[in-house]
C-alpha cells in the first residue's frame, strides 16, 4: 500500500447501492419479466433411491399451456457436470434417483401455474432400491451402492483426503492425558432469501445464450454451460444481477440454469425457473455434516503434542466441491496452536440425501467445533482453565513469522491480542470467580484462509481480475465477475478507485457481474473478493494512475516522479500547482500533442489480474493453501433453563483480526450477520429425514433461523485488529467467514461451563441439554 | 377460478381491475402490477419479505387474497416516499448500513414504518421481539436495530 489519496479507505462511504435497496428497486433475477417469458417447474423424485422403471409425459404435455417437458433422456447429450473433481451427476436423473427431490422432469409452461399443473401429471414409476442415509453405514462393504462406474469411486466413498506432519505416535506416547471423543455437526441449510432463479434468452439470429442468475461463479458457470451445450464461451453470457443472499449455496452449474436454456433455446421464447422455498430446503444443497472422531494428546501442563482424527464426511448423492469442504478443513483443523503432530484421515461418503457443499466457512466451522470442544474437555480434566489452556498453546506474536506443521506461513496472526481483547471486554477473570448457577462462559478461537484458497485437482489457480476505464471527463468504470450478494463490493470498489485515481466517488460506477464485461475470473467464494478482486483492482489502478501521472507531467512539464493525487488533482508534490484529474482525462483521449512519447490516446484502461500467492498443498496435505489467514477470538456467555434446557445467548464479544479494514462498517456487517447464522447453526438448524430420506422441515415454519430475538445485539464488543499483512495489496484480509466458524463451538463450550457436561453433537437443542444434565445428575 | 372485480388505492394511484379468485395480495402486487419492490420469500407468513400497508396496517401479502384489498389503500415499498425522496427509514436504513442483500429490505422497513407511526420506541432490546416476524438472513439483526432507533430518535426530536 502506497498513499492515500482522498483518505476514503479506512472509511464507511455509503452503500453505493444503497438507494437501490431500501426502495425495492434493485432488480434481482426473480423480479426479471421479458414479454412472452415462459415458466418452469421441476418433477422430482420421490424415493431416496430407486430405479425409473418408466416415466410418462403424454398427460402432462396435453395440459393446456404446457409448452415442453424435457426428461434426462431427452438431455443425454449434456452429459455430466463438473462442479468439481467428480462427474458424478446429470442435470435431470436418467435411469435412477439417489435422492428424493432430485429432478427427473423439467415442464415448461406458459405461466407457472400451467407448467406447475403438467408436472403434477407426469406419470413416473419406480422399482424402489435399498437406500443409505448414514454415511457410516454406506461405507461397510454390504451397502447398497448410489454410483456406480465413476473413476476414482471405491464403494459409496467418492473422495479420501488426508493431512499428515509430524510424529503422531510420538506425541501420543508423549502425553500424560489422551482424549478421544466423537463429534457431529450438522446438515444445516443456507437458506438465503431469494431461492435459485435463473432466466434464459437465446437469440437464433446470433446463436447466443443469455442467462440471467444468481450465481457466486458467473465466468465458472458460463464455462461449464459452453462446455456442457458445445458453445464457444464468446456464445454464452452469465450476468448476475441483484441476489438475494448466497452464503456459498450458489456457486457451480445448477439445473434450473441449465434447463432453462434448454427450454430457451427449443422454444425460442425467455424461460424463468426460479425454485420454491420447499424445494430449496428439500432438493438443493447444504452444509457437509461432519463425523468427526478425534483425539487430542497433551502434557500435564495443558501443551498439545498432537492430533488425530478421522472424518466421515456426508455429502449426500452428489460431489460437486464438496471434496474442497473437507481438505480445507483438513488444512485449520489444528487451528491458531502450536500443534507439532497431525493426522487427518477423511472421506467423502455417498448417501441418498440431497447433496452436501459449501456453506459460509467451508468445513471450518465444523472443525473448529470439534478442536474448541475437545480443548475444553481436555482442559477441564488436566483442572486449567479453558482459557488458560489455550494461551498454553496459541501461536504468539513472537513466534511469527512461522509455519505450521501442515505447511500454512503465517506472517501476521494477532491471536494473541484477539483472546486478550475477548477476555477484557467481556471481563473474564470476574466471571470465572462469581457466576449464577446455569450460566457459562464459553471461549472458541479459530484460523482461516485470509481470503481466498487453492484447492483443486482439475487447476492451480486461486485469483480474480478486473478492468478499469477512465472516461473523458474522469468517471470510471469498473468491470469485474464480483459476484456480489449483500457484501457491498461496489462501494468497496468504489473506495479503492476514488482513493487511487483521486475521482469523487458518484462518478465511479461499477457495473453488474456480467462475463461480457468482466475479464475472467473465479467469482466470489472463500472470502476472496475484497482481498483477490480488491488487489487486481489496485493494479489495475496504479496502470492508469502511472498515465494519469504521465499526462499531467507532460502538462505541467514536470517529473511524473514528482507528482501526487489529492484533492481531485494531479500535483506537483510540495506546491499548489496541479491539473484536476478530470482535465487530465480529457486531455489524454483527445489531445495527442500533449500525451508523452508511445502513449496512445484514450488508453485511460486498464485490466489486471490477481493470483493470490498461494500453493496446492502435497499428498500429504501439507502446504500454504492460501495467501495469508486470519483469526479471530470468540468469547459468549449463556443462561441455561434447566428446567426447558433452553439456552439464551446474553452476551458475545469477538476479535477478529481484519488486515485493515477497508469499509469499518461492511466489515462488521459480514461479522455480525456470520455470527447470527453461527448462533443458528449451534442452536437449531438443521435438515431432518425421516426414514425414506425425505426432508421433514422444508419450511421456514419448520426450519427455523434465527429472528431478532434469538441475536444479540452485538456492535462494540465485536472488535477489529488490523495486523496490516503486506500479503495482499492494501494489506488486508478476507472475513467474510468468520463469524460463523467459532460460533457453535463458542456457543457449545458456554453450555458445557453452565451445565458442567460437554456438548460433542449439534445441534444444542433443549432436549439435548436437558439430557445432557439429566446424565450428570445420573 | 371466478374473477372478482376490485377497486382500491395502490401508492395514491386508483387501480380498478379483476383478480382470480384465489389470487395473493402478494402475487398481484408483484405480478399483476409489477411492483417487484414487495418480496416472496417463504410462501407460509414466516419471513415477511413480503410485507406491504393495507389502509395504514402492515400486513404479510401472501397471507391475504387479492380481492380482500378491494375498497382499500395499498402501500407498498415503491410507495412509502416520493421517487426522488426517501423515507426517513429507508435513509436510516442506509445511514446505518441495515441491509446486506437487501432481498428483506423493503419488507422489514414496511414493518418498521408501521412500528413507528403507532408505538414510542426507546428500547431496543423490547424493539427486537417486534421484529419477530421478519427474518434477515445476512445482517444478524444489530444494524436493523440501529436503523430502527436511529429513525425513531429523528421522528422524536421532530416532535
Amino acid at each position: 500500500m502506497t498513499d492515500n489519496s482522498n483518505g476514503l479507505i479506512g472509511t464507511s462511504l455509503p452503500n453505493v447501492d444503497g438507494r437501490a435497496l431500501v426502495t425495492g428497486r434493485a432488480k434481482y433475477t426473480v423480479d426479471i419479466d421479458f414479454p412472452g417469458m415462459a415458466h418452469g417447474k421441476t418433477v422430482r423424485s420421490t424415493f431416496a433411491h430407486a430405479v425409473i422403471k418408466s416415466l410418462d409425459t403424454s398427460r402432462a404435455q396435453q395440459v393446456a399451456g404446457v409448452l415442453l417437458v424435457i426428461t434426462g433422456e431427452d438431455i443425454t447429450e449434456l452429459g455430466p457436470v463438473a462442479n468439481g473433481p467428480v462427474l458424478d451427476m446429470l442435470l435431470i436423473a436418467t435411469g435412477k434417483v439417489r435422492y428424493v427431490g432430485e429432478p427427473v422432469a423439467v415442464v415448461i409452461g406458459v405461466t407457472e401455474e400451467a407448467a406447475q399443473e403438467g408436472a403434477d401429471l407426469v406419470e413416473v414409476t419406480y422399482e424402489p432400491l435399498t437406500h443409505v442415509l448414514d454415511p457410516e453405514e454406506a461405507m461397510r462393504n454390504e451397502a447398497p451402492l448410489i454410483h456406480e462406474g465413476i473413476d476414482g469411486v471405491e464403494g459409496n466413498v467418492c473422495w479420501t483426503q488426508q493431512t499428515k506432519a509430524g510424529d503422531i505416535d510420538a506425541a501420543l506416547a508423549e502425553a500424560d492425558l489422551v482424549v478421544s471423543k466423537r463429534l457431529v455437526t450438522t446438515k444445516a441449510h443456507a437458506m438465503p432469501m431469494e431461492t435459485h432463479a435463473a432466466v434464459a434468452r437465446y437469440d437464433d439470429v446470433s446463436d447466443t445464450i443469455t442467462l440471467w442468475t444468481g450465481t457466486q461463479t458467473p465466468h465458472l458457470l458460463r464455462n461449464e454451460i459452453a462446455r456442457v451445450f458445445g458453445y464457444p464461451q464468446t456464445k454464452v453470457r452469465v450476468i448476475k444481477p441483484f441476489m438475494g443472499g448466497a452464503f456459498g449455496h450458489k456457486e457451480g452449474i445448477h439445473t434450473n440454469e441449465a434447463m432453462a436454456i434448454w427450454a430457451a433455446r427449443a422454444l425460442r421464447r425467455p424461460v424463468r425457473i426460479e425454485l420454491s422455498r420447499t424445494e430449496e430446503f428439500a432438493a438443493t444443497v447444504s452444509r457437509n455434516p461432519h463425523i468427526r472422531d478425534a483425539t487430542v494428546a497433551v502434557r500435564n501442563d495443558g501443551k498439545v503434542l498432537g492430533w488425530k482424527e478421522t472424518i466421515v464426511q456426508d455429502v449426500g448423492a452428489y460431489s460437486g466441491i464438496s471434496p474442497a469442504v473437507l481438505a480445507l478443513s483438513e488444512w485449520v483443523t489444528v487451528g491458531p496452536y502450536k500443534t507439532p503432530a497431525l493426522d487427518i484421515e477423511g472421506s467423502v461418503v455417498y448417501t441418498n440425501k440431497p447433496p452436501s457443499s459449501a456453506f459460509r466457512g467451508f468445513g471450518n466451522p465444523q472443525a473448529t467445533f470439534a478442536r474448541e470442544v475437545m480443548f475444553d474437555i481436555a482442559a477441564r480434566e488436566l483442572g486449567i482453565d479453558p482459557l488458560e489452556f489455550r494461551y498454553r498453546n496459541l501461536i504468539r506474536s513472537e513466534d511469527l513469522p512461522t509455519e505450521t506443521a501442515n505447511g500454512l506461513k503465517l506472517d501476521t496472526l494477532p491471536i494473541d491480542e484477539a483472546t486478550d481483547a475477548v477476555a477484557e471486554a467481556m471481563g473474564y477473570e470476574a466471571l470465572r470467580s462469581s457466576k449464577p448457577p446455569w450460566r457459562g462462559v464459553g471461549v472458541a478461537n479459530m484460523l482461516e484462509w485470509g481470503g481466498g484458497c487453492r484447492w483443486h485437482v482439475n487447476y492451480d489457480v486461486d485469483m480474480n481480475s478486473v478492468k478499469v476505464e477512465m472516461n473523458a471527463d474522469g468517471s470510471v468504470m469498473v468491470a469485474t465477475d464480483a459476484a456480489d450478494s449483500g457484501q457491498g463490493h461496489a462501494t468497496v470498489f468504489t473506495q479503492i478507485v476514488s482513493d487511487r485515481l483521486g475521482v469523487d466517488p458518484s462518478t465511479v460506477t461499477v457495473l453488474p457481474s456480467d462475463t461480457e464485461t468482466a475479464p475472467f475470473g473465479l467469482g466470489t467464494f472463500a472470502s476472496r473478493t475484497a482481498v483477490v478482486h480488491g488487489s487486481a483492482l489496485m493494479r489495475a489502478c496504479d496502470t492508469l494512475r502511472e498515465r494519469l501521472m504521465e499526462v499531467a507531467g507532460s502538462t505541467l512539464e514536470a517529473d511524473p516522479e514528482d507528482l501526487e493525487i489529492a484533492d481531485g488533482q494531479v500535483r506537483i508534490r510540495g506546491t499548489n500547482r496541479g491539473v484536476p484529474v478530470t482535465t487530465v482525462a480529457a486531455l489524454a483521449h483527445y489531445v495527442r500533442s500533449v500525451l508523452p512519447a508511445g502513449m496512445e490516446c484514450a488508453s485511460l484502461v486498464a485490466s489486471a489480474s490477481y493470483d493470490a500467492p498461494s500453493t496446492v498443498p502435497d499428498e500429504n496435505g501439507v502446504g500454504n493453501f492460501a495467501a495469508n489467514y486470519t483469526t479471530s477470538s470468540t468469547m459468549v456467555i449463556v443462561d441455561v433453563d434447566p428446567t426447558t434446557g433452553k439456552v439464551t445467548i446474553l452476551d458475545w464479544a469477538s476479535a477478529e483480526d481484519v488486515g485493515r479494514a477497508i469499509h469499518p462498517d461492511l466489515l462488521k456487517g459480514q461479522l455480525q450477520g456470520g455470527v447470527a447464522q453461527g448462533i443458528g447453526f449451534a442452536l437449531g438448524e438443521d435438515l431432518i429425514f425421516d426414514d425414506s430420506g425425505a426432508v421433514l422441515n422444508p419450511s421456514m415454519a419448520d426450519y427455523q433461523v434465527p429472528t431478532a430475538p434469538q441475536v444479540p445485539l452485538i456492535e462494540d464488543k465485536i472488535m477489529t485488529i488490523e495486523s496490516f499483512d503486506p500479503t495482499h495489496l492494501l494489506q488486508h484480509k478476507g472475513i467474510g467467514e468468520s463469524g460463523i466458524t467459532p460460533a457453535a463451538a463458542a456457543i457449545a463450550n458456554a453450555v458445557f461451563d453452565a451445565i458442567g457436561v460437554p456438548i460433542t453433537t449439534l445441534p444444542i437443542t433443549p432436549e439435548k441439554v436437558l439430557a445432557a444434565i439429566e446424565s450428570r445428575n445420573a | 377460478m371466478a374473477d372478482h372485480g376490485i377497486a382500491l388505492v395502490v401508492n395514491n394511484e386508483p387501480v380498478s381491475t379483476t383478480v382470480a379468485g384465489n389470487r395473493l395480495l402478494r402475487e398481484f402486487i408483484r405480478e399483476d402490477l409489477g411492483l417487484t419492490g414487495t418480496k416472496s420469500a417463504c410462501e407460509d407468513g414466516m419471513c415477511g419479505a413480503c410485507s406491504v400497508h393495507l389502509d395504514g396496517d402492515v400486513v404479510k401479502s401472501c397471507l391475504i387474497l387479492a380481492m380482500e384489498a378491494d375498497g382499500r389503500t395499498l402501500t407498498t415499498i415503491e410507495g412509502l416516499a416520493p421517487p426522488d425522496d426517501l423515507h426517513p427509514v429507508q435513509q436510516a436504513m442506509i445511514d446505518n448500513f441495515g441491509f446486506q442483500c437487501g432481498f428483506c429490505t423493503p419488507g422489514f422497513i414496511m414493518t418498521i414504518v408501521d412500528i413507528l407511526d403507532k408505538d414510542i420506541v426507546d428500547d431496543p432490546e423490547s424493539l427486537r421481539e417486534d421484529l419477530v416476524g421478519n427474518i434477515c438472513r445476512c445482517t444478524g439483526y444489530t444494524r436493523i436495530v440501529a436503523a430502527v432507533m436511529d429513525a425513531a430518535g429523528r421522528k422524536n426530536h421532530d416532535r
